[in-house]
């Protein structure tokens, strides 16, 4: 990089820096971490962005980028580790490279290091360990059937060699759980009370889990998840909070409304990949839904690039009609309405919408 | 060009007008009037941006182009009028 690119960048970097410092908010602290990033310097990034989770702890576009620095680092490290691995071969090297791809939920990656390992150091209990999670993964990605199978194989294997490896024996007894065979579960439930272990939550499964399920046949409940006869058990930590209906019907009546008014043909409410329509929407490629979702993204990159704060509304207008949206973080709401329409109250009532809806999940920066 | 510069100096001693420009679809500057706080290349280039990315969604989508573009931002409010080709932004 020549001198006068670094000093520019450092400038750069001074003036955000300071503006973090003088006006903290979510965007100046993105910025920094953005310039951090660009640099590589992802280790400040995650720095920068764990400082302004601190003051904005909700704020949607840190997480999403202390994530991806997180990750960035990560795949530095696999870098560094798959060349030591090349001069110098090791456990220990081997291991923290599959719970790196682990995290990163490169599963079969993941698996090819630990047969790797597995085939230069067969009696190492972690690589064998690491090697189920990483079927593990893969089979509760695409319940295939052979991969669960595997997966059982596996970690009675290492329950085999290592029989006080609790974190084989509470994987193996969530899968069991899952499936639905509480009976196959229990002698491992029994040693993890045994052992000290907080187990209410698969113990709860086991007992939610068909009654008949005395002759259960494991290879058979892998089957029927595959074919989808049956589903796997979620667990409650993963379910979907109950009082979540409720707010989706007030949004869903929100949107009817603003439908029923008369001069609005299309309204939506729009969450990451998920949304809620009403009005003339065919289906989730409606060209309506594709064109908020696009004009959001690019007005929240013209807004920060400009300097200008976060973006939140936009009105187009073409022979179309008028499309309005409102946006805040990743929650997005949108109309369509005729020529003409009262923009400014329609804008308004889609700004109540949004900060209503960030209410209920307890949301917002 | 005159005429543009004319219309400008108008909108600039509105209230509340921070700069206004005219920009090709494809990022060139006709003409301009910006405060010292913006940095016309990055105005040219983003505002070029935006517009050819909505025109192109607009397009793919069966849809007829746009004549206005009104976008709102904590600390402004960038406006766009297209017609076929230039773009107007303040």
């Amino acid at each position: 990089m020549q001198l006068i690119q670094r000093m520019r960048i450092w400038k750069e970097l001074k003036r955000l820096e300071q503006r973090v410092r003088e006006e903290p908010s979510p965007t100046s602290f993105v910025d920094l971490a953005q310039v951090h990033i660009n640099l590589g310097e992802c280790d400040k990034a995650v720095e920068v962005a764990e400082e302004g989770l601190a003051l904005f702890p909700q704020s949607v576009e840190l997480q999403q980028l202390r994530r991806f620095a997180h990750r960035s680092l990560l795949r530095n490290r696999i870098h560094e580790l798959r060349e030591r691995i090349a001069f110098g071969p090791n456990e220990r090297l081997h291991n923290e490279l599959a719970m790196i791809l682990l995290e990163l939920g490169d599963f079969a990656e993941a698996r090819q290091v630990c047969e790797d390992c597995l085939r230069r150091f067969p009696e190492d209990p972690a690589a064998r360990l690491a090697l189920a999670q990483a079927l593990l993964g893969n089979y509760y990605r695409d319940l295939a059937s052979s991969e669960g199978a595997e997966a059982i194989r596996c970690l009675s294997q290492v329950l085999t060699r290592e029989p006080d490896s609790l974190q084989a024996r509470r994987l193996l007894a969530e899968l069991l759980c899952r499936l639905g065979a509480p009976h196959a579960a229990r002698p491992h439930l029994e040693r993890l009370v045994d052992a000290g272990e907080e187990v209410a939550e698969l113990q709860q499964m086991a007992g939610e889990a068909d009654p008949d399920g005395c002759a259960e046949d494991v290879d058979r409940l892998l089957a029927a998840v595959e074919s989808g006869e049956i589903s796997l058990q979620q667990p409650r930590a993963r379910r979907k909070p109950l009082g979540n209906d409720e707010g989706l019907g007030q949004i869903r009546d929100a949107l009817a409304r603003m439908v029923d008014s008369g001069s609005v043909t299309k309204a939506a409410y729009i969450r990451g990949s998920k949304a809620i329509a009403r009005g003339a929407i065919r289906d989730g490629k409606d060209p309506f839904l594709r064109i908020v979702r696009s004009l959001a993204k690019s007005g929240q990159r013209f807004a920060r690039r400009l300097d200008i704060g976060n973006f939140s509304k936009a009105v187009l207008e073409g022979p179309f009609g008028t499309i309005c949206i409102c946006s805040y973080g990743e929650v997005v709401a949108a109309i369509e309405c005729t020529l003409g329409s009262d923009v400014d109250a329609l804008l308004g009532q889609l700004q109540e919408l949004v900060a209503s809806s960030l209410l209920q999940r307890g949301g917002g920066q | 060009m005159n005429r543009m510069q004319d219309t400008m100096a108008v909108l600039r001693e509105l209230g509340g007008v921070r700069g206004c420009a005219v920009i090709t679809l494809d990022g060139l500057i006709v003409a301009k009037s910006l405060d010292a706080s913006f940095r016309q290349d990055a105005v040219a280039a983003l505002a070029s941006f935006l517009m050819q990315n909505t025109e192109r969604t607009l397009h793919e989508n069966g849809m007829e182009p746009l004549t206005m573009l009104v976008l709102q931002a904590n600390y402004a409010r960038p406006s766009s009028c297209a017609s076929t080709t230039p773009t107007w932004s303040c």
